[in-house]
């Protein structure tokens, strides 16, 4: 098992490195959402002659558009060139162009919050994808049986704020022009009797997360899959330095006490691991 | 050049819905199964159902397609196989699917049964129109984020069916993209528990006033483009609504079907047309707006004030039969009316016949001056120049 890391802030990264992440996943400039960090393909290169060892995953998650599919395609191209593990994709596009193009670039399927079963793995599996980012809503005894029947190297979310949401329209830019005020691009908070959001948004749109940090430890005591994220971003506190070494000592060392010592540090949430959603609330029968 | 008419494909969320749909000029119905379809909370359809919405759409050369858009866990996977198969006997004659395993498994088995890319992709380009064309996909559903010269590459330079959503509900997010129904209600939004979410109005933190934060859209209406989406070349024209009501899916489809045909000619004038823009406007329960279709939507595609939606009573009754020898019409009633309303009857053929009620009775044949119970035999003296058909209505004249 490895530890990603999504960086709050591009002069953060060293100091991750410093605390043994394994590997980053970066944004691409232009062509990601939800993340803080976008670099260009050159910074990217740059950070991936900086530390050979370190495993750098690109994300390319935006929903593209017809204008924007020569751009995706010269990245692709660019980013074959490079030494990196992997891109991460939503948009069928980059799949359909890395064939095209017979690219050599593993991708890593990532449609936030529709990667919930083996057979679909299995089916981009046998289209050339080698890697897939689970969903942040399922159990943990789903991704159990996902690793238990897929080839591919999964990434599952464990650390975080995670994303429920993105909408290509500009939320927050709007709620303010409707009340004569003017946006000044701050990410946001809103809240009601039982729930608290952090909203974000930038030209692709806007992104919703949950405010409830997520402690998913249960991935590395209780699950195989090969590859654990922490996403530092929006995170206020810098916890970075104290759970990444935490993290790292449970990989070999699963004593209570590191379990215990990152309870104390972020809590205890452990969004749908051991809950299972329901989507029918009334009798349905066949 | 036209080739062939575009097709007006209605939502059913049971099989009366189905029939008014077809009976009011829908060429093709859309619907689920008990299982496996994004309205899991719709009365939705079982096998016997299926079949006889087979039949009944068949015989009057019409098409159905099955919803079958979830986002799969593992778990709901079991009893797939042969549930596809139980239903392809049934006489389907599409699947609209979102998840590529489901689609290859239905391409490569049943080759004579189209399967449609679900919006639930959200579908936003022709090189991904392109991907799914070569999985076999025969139609693709764009995501509602598609503007209307978008629309007309992805059709001219790839090749496949497109679909578009023309009337109804939005999603505020991209769909296929949310979950906070998950987080808020433990409701999964990818397996057809959404909870609506987006609908409900929250403080935001950042702005002193008072004024909540809502997210919620208006909801779509192209019926003043549809001419646009027949010259690019669009497949077929999508309504959203599995569960509206009767009335709504009579007066939308119905309205839907007379635009169109005036755009291939019907011999009408411009008044007519602007009747029937007039006459979708009144039954609409929220504001709508055209989104995405010639702009990024913005601010003028939201509302700001909360869950407030209007409730409309123009619907009077369901006709029952009209006795032509007596010159007497029998009806269930849906809303207040009283003599002296003036109200008009509209048939799934396109007839309709404006009168004001001038002699009214219950089911006795005893004198009424109003009509206030739901459901109550409501009998109407009145004159009608056409024969009145199957799921033929009355509404307040609008």
């Amino acid at each position: 098992m490895k530890l990603l890391v999504v960086p709050k802030k591009r002069e953060k990264i060293d100091k991750y490195i410093k605390c043994g992440c394994d590997g980053l996943i970066i944004g691409l400039k232009d062509m990601s959402v939800n993340f803080d960090v976008k670099l260009t393909v050159e910074e990217i290169s740059n950070l991936t002659k900086k530390y050979p060892n370190l495993e750098i995953f690109v994300s390319m998650n935006k929903n593209f558009y017809n204008d924007e599919l020569e751009r995706v395609e010269n990245c692709l191209c660019e980013l074959e060139k490079i030494s990196i593990k992997g891109v991460l994709f939503y948009d069928l596009s980059i799949l359909y162009l890395r064939n095209k193009r017979h690219l050599n670039l593993d991708l890593v399927w990532n449609q936030t919050h529709m990667v919930t079963n083996y057979n679909t793995c299995n089916y981009y599996h046998d289209l050339g994808v080698n890697y897939a980012f689970l969903s942040t809503e399922i159990t943990l005894e789903e991704i159990n049986e996902i690793k238990s029947k897929t080839d591919m190297k999964l990434l599952a979310f464990a650390y975080g704020y995670p994303i429920m949401a993105h909408s290509r329209r500009t939320l927050l830019t709007n709620h303010y022009v409707i009340h004569n005020q003017i946006y000044n691009n701050e990410v946001c908070t809103i809240y009601d009797d039982s729930n608290r959001f952090f909203v974000k948004e930038d030209s692709a749109g806007t992104t919703f997360l949950n405010s409830e940090f997520v402690n998913g430890t249960c991935l590395v005591t209780n699950s195989a899959v090969d590859y654990i994220v922490f996403s530092d971003e929006l995170v206020q506190e810098d916890i970075a330095e104290k759970l990444i070494p935490l993290v790292k000592e449970l990989f070999t060392n699963r004593e209570e006490r590191v379990v215990g010592q990152i309870e104390d540090l972020i809590g205890n949430n452990t969004n749908f691991f051991f809950k299972k959603t329901i989507f029918m609330v009334k009798k349905n029968d066949k | 050049m036209i080739n062939k008419r575009i097709e007006l494909l209605a939502p059913a969320g049971d099989l009366e819905r189905l029939k008014v749909n077809l009976l009011y000029g829908a060429d093709a119905v859309y619907f689920g199964g008990k299982k496996y379809s994004l309205r899991a909370n719709a009365s939705n359809f079982g096998i016997e159902e299926i079949k006889e919405a087979c039949e009944f759409a068949h015989k009057l050369n019409k098409k159905v397609y099955l919803t079958l858009n979830i986002v799969f866990h593992d778990e709901d996977l079991e009893g797939l196989e042969e549930y596809i198969d139980e239903v392809v006997k049934c006489g389907i004659d599409a699947f609209i699917i979102s998840d590529p395993f489901i689609i290859s498994y239905i391409v490569k088995k049943y080759p004579n049964v189209e399967a449609h890319l679900s919006t639930q992709n959200s579908t936003t380009n022709k090189d991904t129109v392109r991907f799914f064309k070569e999985q076999g996909i025969k139609r693709v559903v764009l995501a509602r984020e598609v503007s209307l010269p978008e629309m007309k590459e992805i059709i001219d330079e790839v090749g496949v069916d497109v679909e578009v959503f023309v009337h109804g509900a939005m999603c505020t997010f991209y769909s296929g993209r949310c979950c906070l129904s998950n987080y808020v209600t433990n409701r999964d939004s990818n397996r057809g528990g959404c909870a609506q979410v987006c609908r409900f109005a929250y403080n935001l933190e950042e702005d002193d006033s008072d004024v909540k934060f809502t997210m919620a859209t208006k909801d779509l209406n192209l019926s003043r483009h549809i001419k646009e989406l027949i010259d690019v070349g669009v497949t077929s024209l999508k309504v959203e609504g599995r569960m509206r009501s009767l009335y709504y899916l009579a007066t939308v489809i119905g309205t839907y079907r007379k635009i169109i045909d005036f755009y291939y000619g019907n011999g009408k004038n411009d008044e007519y047309l602007e009747e029937q823009y007039h006459i979708l406007d009144r039954v609409a329960n929220r504001e709508t707006s055209s989104h995405y279709l010639n702009k990024r939507a913005d601010h003028t595609d939201q509302y700001y004030t909360g869950r407030q939606e209007l409730s409309n009573q123009d619907f009077l009754g369901l006709i029952d039969s009209y006795d032509e020898e007596k010159k007497i019409l029998t009806l269930y009633e849906r809303n207040y009316f009283k003599v002296g309303d003036e109200v008009e009857i509209f048939t799934p053929s396109g007839n309709t016949y404006t009168f004001t009620i001038d002699k009214m009775y219950n089911e006795d044949m005893e004198t009424i001056d109003v009509a206030r119970h739901p459901e109550e035999i409501i009998k109407i003296a009145v004159n009608i120049p056409f024969a009145i058909e199957p799921y033929s209505m009355m509404r307040i004249k609008v």
